[in-house]
């Protein structure tokens, strides 16, 4: 009788075990590799991801017309040469360049480049914007200050489980405060990352780019003004200070996605850049990516940011770029399955780690335990005791990887 | 002076944040714990937890997702979702929760909520209530319907059956951020003798200070700082511009 | 060490996150013989005082804590009901006595019940008046209630701190000699309250 009640009790406890994690599991999309934790991702009932959808749709766009509309805007800002008349977001990659060069060289603008020092610039990041200035752009550089960039840093780490928080806040607004202190309306941002990637149907089919869309998809539900509470003082961030409302309207502040206008091609970009002699990264693919061609600039954007993005998610930089393969016919689903397993994607990002730690002045034990902190535990193998299952090198196992179909 | 309460609500799906809009559309906010460690920094007065789906697909509370978002929080923290049982709300108390929310169970067996309130007591217990006007006025949603239970009734009686708070959901205003229904908390606030939560609809701070003025104890609050720039503390101030009474933080 | 006495009524999870958060070593007591090895206690308690009365008779608790509190001269901290139980008697449902370590009554709040509404809940400022719980603490800091019976201290010599609810000051802390007690919740008020505990934690045995 003893028995059977104790079997009774561990059986409904399996049960309630099983019914909590139903839904748990990942799923991706049928036609990419996009995972369903990705943050507004949008799937439909077919299970295909809203990116894939959107390739689609840009094949049905009528580029004439766009671009007839974008000449048509341009003509109302384009100056006679001697004045800046639109301001490029740039971060010394190969998008930076395309967007330079389309903007001067087919559009006949005359832009200046407005980069915001990332966390910490790697060489080939500086190689880079200096290339930029070589093809013959101006360029400003807003360099925070250290002392209060890295206590942002911080936060990022420590509170959203993003070591990159303030770089993404920072690429957002410096182009911003400086439209408005040089008086250059225009800004030329480049893709809509949630037309490309996947987002909100409110968002992802605009051609604008406003202090909204940065507060809703680069600062992780924190606020500027948040950063109070860790002893930061507002005066001390000015860099981050989003320009006022007052501002943007008296100067006109109006920032358009390239990629709404012209038919963005990231292969196209890669391939066009380093003909001209752009930089990739000098050792490879990028920690935890697939490619050497993106997130150069910073130690810590590509490797710890993406890792940390893996972590909280279940996938990495390798799997956004490979699904943008797979969109443009490039690659196969299933050999983007294989690419995906051979890469560094998961991979714990060692390279700049004790630059890391240097940083910020915390010990391995304080970083791994932070880290561990947003592991999303159901998606990494774990022992009897909840604990993550790590290899020598500190690398989880996961759970789920897509499936070829 | 008892300080009026400012309190975002987090929605749960799995591991994810999210919220909905009318109850029907979805968005995924991400990371958990980032979400709890945001409002921790922040100093809000209170933190609502609600796994959105756990009635509707039957199954119970995500105790995992919970447990590991209370473990981050030093505020009171009020959790629902498919609470059905007596162990049910035992192990999300024991895991964390300060105050339970019961809803759907509540209209398929409301002697469950005096019981409820016997055990633990009523300070623990929360009564929720999700409306939708109709031509007939306000009527009570669940499961995904509109009800012919008068959302008024539903009120009174949850106060009979002895909890200790009531929050009132907006079904209509749900993450549309088109401002809050004051028709529907003209009505029901001056019948609530407990502490009362508003929730649906609040786009900007000002939209928080008439519920507060027309009797509403709280206001909860999750699209706008999903979405806008406006933060808790946003609020506050603009309530304590009102004259009413907010807790606000120094910085640390 | 600190231990803290886990009968069964309330949250002991929050009041173990902020011990373990402020570094405090502690263990949890479920039988009265475990305060033998205390050194400080610390009593967290949600729900009725009635229940809770009878809990502590059923397990013997009321002696055991008696004597370590009066005999052996250990500090006691009580939390919430915690704290109403360090009275000596209830009126929560029936008539039922506490642990009568300080002199008084459990009693409903003592509002308008008209104009205000039951439980007090949220967060209301507390007028430390000088109560070593409340030191590095700022004036009139929030903290966070939850409760609708009230303590009413009958002994001059118990030191009270007030908070205010509607026209009604109410018993937000108590202290005499090495007893305390707080009606709000400290493991619950952020940072405030980690305070307190932290106050209690470093005070000398």
């Amino acid at each position: 009788m003893h028995l059977a009640l104790l079997r009774s009790c561990f059986l409904e406890d399996t049960e309630l075990l099983k019914k909590a994690q139903v839904g748990i599991a990942m799923k991706y999309c049928k036609k990419c590799l996009m995972p369903s934790t990705r943050p507004e991702q949008v799937f439909d009932a077919n299970g295909i991801c809203d990116a894939c959808h959107s390739v689609e749709r840009k094949a049905q766009i009528d580029w004439d017309a766009r671009d007839k509309e974008f000449r048509a805007l341009l003509d109302k800002y384009r100056s006679d040469g001697s004045k800046y008349d639109c301001i490029i977001p740039v971060s010394g990659g190969k998008d930076s360049v395309y967007q330079a060069l389309t903007m001067r060289d087919k559009y006949g603008m005359n832009p200046l480049c407005v980069n915001h020092t990332p966390c910490e610039m790697t060489e080939v990041g500086a190689q880079n914007l200096t290339f930029l200035r070589e093809l013959g752009f101006d360029l400003i550089q807003v360099g925070a200050n250290r002392k209060a960039y890295r206590e942002m840093v911080r936060i990022g780490f420590f509170t959203l489980g993003d070591s990159c928080w303030p770089e993404h806040i920072g690429i957002f607004t410096a182009p911003v405060r400086v439209a408005v202190q040089y008086n250059v309306p225009l800004i030329i941002w480049g893709e809509n990352s949630q037309f490309e990637y996947g987002g909100p149907a409110t968002k992802k089919d605009n051609n604008f780019l406003d202090r909204n869309w940065l507060e809703q998809f680069q600062m992780l539900g924190h606020r500027i003004e948040d950063v109070v509470h860790d002893g930061i003082k507002l005066n001390e961030i000015k860099t981050f200070h989003y320009p006022s409302d007052e501002e943007i309207h008296k100067v006109g502040v109006t920032g358009l996605f390239l990629g709404y206008f012209t038919k963005w091609d990231t292969q196209h970009n890669i391939e066009s850049a380093l003909a001209l002699g752009w930089h990739q990264n000098p050792d490879g693919p990028v920690e935890n990516a697939w490619n050497p061609y993106e997130n150069l600039d910073c130690k810590w954007i590509g490797g710890l940011h993406d890792y940390m993005k893996f972590l909280k998610y279940g996938y990495a930089r390798a799997t956004d770029q490979l699904c943008i393969e797979v969109r443009h016919g490039r690659l196969t689903r299933n050999q983007a399955i294989d690419e995906l397993l051979k890469s560094s994607e998961g991979k714990v990002p060692w390279k700049y780690v004790p630059d890391f730690l240097r940083y910020l002045g915390i010990t391995e034990k304080e970083f791994t335990t932070n880290l561990d902190r947003f592991t999303n535990k159901r998606i990494f193998e774990c022992d009897a005791q909840g604990r993550l299952i790590k290899d020598a090198q500190g690398n989880l196992t996961r759970k789920f990887v897509p499936q070829k179909l | 002076m008892l300080k009026t309460r400012v309190i975002p609500v987090v929605l749960i799906d799995g591991y994810s944040v999210l919220k909905t809009i009318q109850f029907t559309e979805r968005r995924n906010q991400g990371n958990p714990i980032t979400m709890a460690r945001i409002y921790n920094t922040r100093n809000v007065d209170e933190l609502i937890l609600l796994d959105i789906d756990a009635s509707e697909q039957a199954r119970s509370i995500d105790l995992f997702t919970i447990e590991e978002i209370a473990s981050e929080c030093f505020m009171p923290l009020t959790v629902g979702g498919g609470l059905r049982s007596i162990e049910d709300i035992r192990s999300v108390l024991e895991r964390g929760a300060d105050k339970v929310v019961l809803n759907t169970i509540a209209i398929e067996k409301p002697e469950f909520v005096a019981d409820a309130v016997r055990v633990f007591g009523a300070q623990c217990i929360v009564g929720s209530v999700d409306t939708k006007k109709s031509e007939n006025g306000y009527k009570v949603f669940s499961k995904g319907k509109v009800t012919d239970i008068d959302a008024k009734d539903w009120i009174l009686r949850l106060q009979e059956l002895g909890v200790g708070e009531l929050m009132l959901n907006s079904v209509d205003k749900d993450g549309t951020m088109l401002g809050v229904d004051l028709e529907l908390i003209e009505m029901i606030a001056p019948l609530v003798k407990v502490p009362l939560i508003y929730c649906g609809g609040v786009a900007n701070p000002i939209d928080m200070v008439a519920p507060i003025q027309k009797g509403v104890s709280a206001v909860a609050a999750a699209s706008i700082f999903h979405f806008t720039r406006w933060t808790p503390d946003c609020c506050k101030r603009e309530l304590q511009k009102n004259n009413i009474p907010v807790r606000l933080m120094e910085s640390r | 060490m600190i231990t803290v006495v886990d009968i069964g009524v309330g949250n002991i999870g929050s009041v173990k996150r902020a011990l373990s958060f402020l570094g405090a070593e502690y263990e949890l007591a479920q039988e009265p013989a475990a305060l033998k090895q205390a050194s400080k206690i610390l009593f967290p308690g949600v729900g009725s005082f009635c229940v809770a009365s009878g809990l502590l008779d059923k397990q013997e608790w009321k002696q055991a804590i008696r004597h370590e509190v009066l005999v052996e001269k250990k500090p006691l901290f009580g939390i919430c009901l915690g704290m109403q139980l360090l009275f000596s008697r209830g009126f929560e449902g029936d008539e039922s006595s506490g642990l009568d370590l300080l002199q008084g009554s459990v009693v409903g709040l003592k509002i308008d019940r008209e104009k205000f509404k039951i439980p007090h809940m949220g967060w209301n400022s507390v007028d430390a008046s000088g109560l070593s719980l409340f030191n590095k603490i700022p004036d009139n800091s929030d903290f966070y209630f939850v409760h609708s019976f009230e303590v009413s201290p009958e002994d001059p010599e118990i030191k009270v701190a007030y908070t205010t609810y509607g026209d009604h000051k109410i018993p937000a802390a108590v202290q005499k000699g090495h007893i305390y007690g707080v009606q709000f919740h400290p493991e619950r008020s952020q940072k405030v309250g980690l305070q307190i505990l932290k106050n209690y934690l470093e005070l000398p045995c």
